[in-house]
């Protein structure tokens, strides 16, 4: 295929401005979908997300379209994530792409979750061509929204198209400028091979699929290929195009996006953004910008009931086969049996993990109090590393303690300056900076505990931005801190589960959310029960939750047996979802609400 | 009741005729009922002789008849008559040992009693309530204090020798002392049976809805339990036996026999809309709560069913459990494993025992009867025990 026909590129959008509306109109009008296949179609694959509204997996479709001028076109659509926690995923699928579409609703103007996004995609120098969607609104204000673009995108909005994605309007003025903005692809196919990883999925069938693009040389199906980060050799079994449905091809060239299916077992040996290589002809450096996995949130996942770990077993395993960013191994605790210590991108990526157990598996689980990484040297010199609560040695043998920070850049308007450096200073945050960008646009950097960040700071930064605030982070090592654990007593009984290190200027607030928060959780019993909140035998909170003083329906005759039956049928069904710990019944929501912080 | 009575209940069937219309809702109210109106009523009662005539075994024998509601006593006294003269033409009643009708004050007087009674009712179940207007009003009962005691003596005069009233506590502003006031009052009425049940918010009742937005609320928990006690100790004291949660009788002869079906899970046939059956063995079927779609299905030659239900084994077991520990009787595990086939594991031994120590229940054999204290926990017990049934 001719390299100068080939067009690789993105969508950014906000929420619910129209990108999947877009994408499906591309492929009805590039016929790539007919329109009856058109309602089993989807871009996002599965629930969560969808219910979400965000995009987890990228994914990537291949479509062809005949210009006025004769000439066929491959255009290469590209999806990306739009959070925080994978955000490296999107850095990696923005490298395939020369360009990308930034779609804005007339009506909503300019949001935010597309600038983060936006200024990963200028960064790598992509191609950006305003698209101002929605047009067929009584509502629509175009000529304002480009006012927007120019002054708070700072883009060049005379390539700017103006679309409604719903009725199809634009859409073809849009195609062909797409064609004749985009760059093709570069790159030498002579070269040895260099191709780009940036999403790979299980198949029940065919094992692990995983997607690319072709930087440089050529890659034929039965080729010898190497995956540079393990360096494993596979044999390519098949490779192909992306349909609908996958199109195998005897052979793929610089430029070009496809996919490779080559007995790879699970998705952890590919990792977005790795290099396949020729196995023979091995390229001399991979291509930049790879980086391993890196667990950032720790937390321990258990079977509500201790029976239930062998589907839990079976559960992660099978989850692993799709989600290589998931690490784990196998803990056990006293009070909570056996389960697994899992090490994650981020919150959401463990909210992600936890939906998809208790939806797909039908688990019912309890997930520790997720934690960072910190470090820790001892008194006799030796350094241990505690990602779990309960593995923290005794206060009088630690010499000092270290967290992890991380370094922050926060782009947004400048008029949230105020509040968000608020923010940033209640979060411990360090070498505090700010730089405008533009006119109106400020980039914020500071360095803060990654303990402050996983939490709900992006959740934070979002609604006081009003959502134009876009957050992006790196490591940046290791600073002393004073941490202090604080467990959480329900009936005198410590409860593992919520157990959790803090900086000792948060112990306070966190063990007097927790008692509030399991106080409004826990059901009553019929003896009063205790919550505490304790560092070692020093109780710092406490809450009450007073007995129960009946547990029966007052009225019960008029024959409706049926109803009274039920409630209490859903009431065995909720216990289901209970842990007991001691005498009292803590019901599983409730551990996640502990996490939910008011500040 | 004594267990051989039991035996015989579970041939006999109670008979229940459910009377959907009121002057108006009370606030608190969940039952069917519709606002009262005399061409719905025609329709309705023509409706409900179909529903016997057409849709009850011919010759079902029976033991209880029932007439409750809404306000049954709207109705004129000479439809009730030709009701039971039916009843007696297509069923077997001659085993019948209980005929109740409810009755709301202010709906009936001397000469309707009278009639009732003529007709064969033997037993008047009078919706009092309360003995306190302001509280009345509060519940939004369309009648005051002194009404609903001139009903009673009204029942009583014209020769009910079986009288029994509806109190509520929880009322919103209602203080101890202020129940205290109506359980004396009660006393000195002296009725043979009375019901004391605390006020449940139940979903979609106006008071449900202002109590959720804190235009009354109902007095603290603490003080509810209060209650419970006080009426359980003035009532006993009275000769009066605790012998339901919310039920007391002067002497066994007293209880109600047909709120003893339900409980002890003998068959019963409801019949008018909203009225809920059952076979006795393991099956639940319920009218439609519609006015109209009653009439419209039983013209049509149908049998007015909303919906209808097989119990499991498991479920009838937390039936049983959660009925049985309603009652002063209890419940005999045998026999619930006769039924249903589950008996209580070892662990369910333990459990019981934990509750027997906390004062929750007596253990006698197989039987397991609630303490004064534990009846307040029927459903909790019920649902727990449950989980330790085993087949
Ligand atoms: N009126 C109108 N509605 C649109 C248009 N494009 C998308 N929508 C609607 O906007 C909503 C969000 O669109 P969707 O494509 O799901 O947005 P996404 O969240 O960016 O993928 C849906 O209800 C679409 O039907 C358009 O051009 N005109
Ligand atoms: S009188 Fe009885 S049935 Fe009628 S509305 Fe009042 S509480 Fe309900």
């Amino acid at each position: 295929m001719e390299r100068k026909t080939i067009r690789n590129f993105s969508i950014i959008a906000h929420i619910d401005h129209g990108k999947s509306t877009l994408a499906d109109r591309l492929l009805q009008l590039t016929q790539t979908v007919s329109d009856r296949e058109f309602h089993d179609l989807m871009l996002d694959t599965m629930d969560i997300e969808q219910e979400r509204g965000i995009t987890i997996k990228s994914s990537a479709v291949t479509m062809r379209y005949p210009a006025d001028d004769g000439t066929e076109y491959t255009l290469n659509l590209i999806d990306t994530p739009g959070h925080v926690d994978f955000s490296y995923e999107v850095s990696r699928a923005l490298a395939c792409c020369e360009g990308a579409l930034l779609v804005v609703d007339a009506a909503q103007g300019v949001e935010a979750q597309t600038v983060g996004n936006l200024y990963k995609a200028m960064e790598q120098d992509l191609r950006i061509i305003p698209v101002v969607n929605k047009i067929d609104l009584p509502s629509a204000n175009m000529d304002e929204v480009l006012l927007e673009i120019e002054n708070e995108l700072g883009l060049d909005v005379d390539s700017a198209v103006l679309i409604s994605a719903k009725t199809g309007e634009g859409v073809p003025e849009l195609l062909s400028t797409l064609v004749e903005r985009i760059p093709p692809p570069k790159g030498d196919p002579e070269a040895p091979l260099r191709a780009r990883v940036f999403d790979s999925f299980f198949d029940e069938f065919r094992g692990v699929v995983v997607y690319f693009r072709i930087e440089d040389g050529t890659m034929a199906k039965g080729q010898s290929v190497r995956l540079m980060a393990t360096g494993r050799n596979y044999t390519a079994e098949e490779i192909g195009h992306l349909g609908i449905s996958r199109v195998p091809t005897p052979e793929l060239y610089a430029g070009e996006v496809g996919y490779l299916i080559s007995g790879i077992k699970s998705v952890e040996d590919v990792r977005s953004g790795d290099t396949i290589t020729d196995a023979d002809h091995p390229a001399q450096q991979p291509l930049p910008g790879y980086e391993e996995a890196k667990p950032m949130v720790f937390s321990s996942i258990f079977p509500v009931s201790t029976e239930h770990y062998n589907d839990l077993v079976a559960a992660m395993n099978r989850l692993k086969l799709n989600d290589a960013s998931l690490t784990f191994e196998k803990v056990s605790s006293a009070g909570l049996g056996f389960g697994f210590r899992c090490g994650f991108l981020g919150m959401l990526h463990l909210e992600v993990v936890q939906e998809r157990l208790e939806r797909e598996f039908d688990m019912s689980l309890v997930l520790t109090a997720p934690t960072v990484l910190y470090r820790v040297t001892m008194t006799d010199g030796e350094t241990i590393e505690v990602d779990n609560p309960l593995l923290y040695p005794d206060p009088a043998q630690i010499r000092k303690s270290e967290e992890p920070y991380i370094k922050a850049s926060i782009i947004m308007p400048d008029k949230y300056i105020g509040p968000v450096t608020e923010l940033l200073m209640n979060r411990r945050a360090d070498n505090y900076r700010n730089l405008y960008i533009g006119t109106k646009r400020v980039e914020l950097t500071a360095e803060l505990p990654l303990a402050e960040v996983v939490y709900d700071f992006y959740d934070k930064l979002k609604s006081i931005t009003q959502g134009y605030g876009s957050l992006d982070y790196e490591p940046a090592g290791y600073k002393p801190t004073d941490l202090v654990k604080v467990d959480i007593l329900v009936n005198k009984r410590r409860v593992e589960a919520l157990s959790m290190l803090v900086h000792r200027d948060n112990a306070y607030s966190w063990a007097r959310n927790a008692c509030k928060r399991l106080k409004e959780e826990i059901p009553p019993h019929q003896f009063k029960v205790p919550i505490q909140g304790a560092i070692g035998g020093e109780i710092i909170a406490r809450e009450t939750i007073r007995a129960l003083r009946k547990d029966v329906t007052a009225k019960c005759y008029g024959g409706d047996v049926t109803r009274k039956r039920k409630l209490l049928e859903r009431q065995k069904e909720g216990k289901k979802r209970m842990k007991m710990v001691g005498q009292v019944e803590i019901p599983q929501r409730a551990f996640l609400a502990v996490l939910k912080h008011e500040d | 009741m004594s267990e051989q009575a039991s035996e015989a209940e579970k041939t006999e069937y109670g008979l229940y005729f459910h009377f959907p219309f009121c002057l108006r809702k009370c606030r608190y109210c969940s039952f069917f009922s519709d606002r009262h109106d005399n061409q719905a009523e025609e329709r309705y009662f023509e409706s409900l002789l179909r529903e016997l005539t057409e849709h009850v075994p011919e010759g079902l024998p029976l033991r209880t008849f029932y007439v409750g509601g809404g306000t049954p006593t709207l109705l004129e006294p000479s439809k009730w008559k030709r009701l039971r003269e039916v009843t007696d033409r297509h069923l077997d009643t001659s085993g019948v040992i209980e005929s109740t009708i409810e009755t709301n004050p202010a709906t009936s007087n001397e000469l309707h009693l009278g009639e009732l009674l003529e007709a064969g009712f033997d037993r008047l179940s009078v919706g009092v309530q309360s003995l306190r207007d302001v509280s009345l009003r509060i519940l939004g009962r369309p009648h005051t204090a002194q009404e609903a005691v001139q009903t009673i003596r009204t029942g009583r005069k014209v020769g009910f020798q079986r009288l029994s009233f509806d109190l509520i506590y929880g009322i919103p502003d209602q203080t101890l002392e202020m129940f205290r006031e109506d359980l004396q009052k009660a006393i000195d009425i002296a009725p043979e049976h009375v019901s004391c049940y605390e006020l449940s918010l139940d979903e979609g009742t106006e008071m449900a809805g202002l109590h959720k937005v804190g235009v009354v609320k109902k007095p603290d928990e603490d003080v509810c339990k209060e209650m419970y006690l006080l009426a359980h100790e003035m009532l006993t004291s009275n000769g009066y036996l605790h012998y339901e949660v919310s039920n007391y009788a002067l002497g066994e002869d007293n209880t109600s026999v047909h709120n003893f079906c339900y409980w002890r899970l003998s068959p019963y046939h409801g019949l008018g809309p909203s009225a809920h059956s059952f076979d006795g063995n393991r099956d639940r079927w319920w009218n439609v709560s519609d006015n109209a779609r009653y009439v419209e299905m039983l013209k049509q030659g149908r049998p007015p069913t909303e919906e209808r239900e097989t119990l499991t084994a498991m479920q009838m077991a937390l039936e049983l459990l959660m009925l049985g520990l309603r009652i002063k009787d209890g419940v005999n595990l045998r026999e619930v494993a006769a039924k249903t086939g589950l008996e209580i594991t070892p662990q369910g031994r333990e459990h019981l025992e934990q509750l027997r120590n906390q004062g929750m229940l007596t253990i006698e054999e197989d039987r397991i009867r609630p303490t004064v204290k534990g009846m307040l926990f029927a459903d909790g017990m019920a649902r727990d025990l449950s989980e330790h049934m085993e087949s």
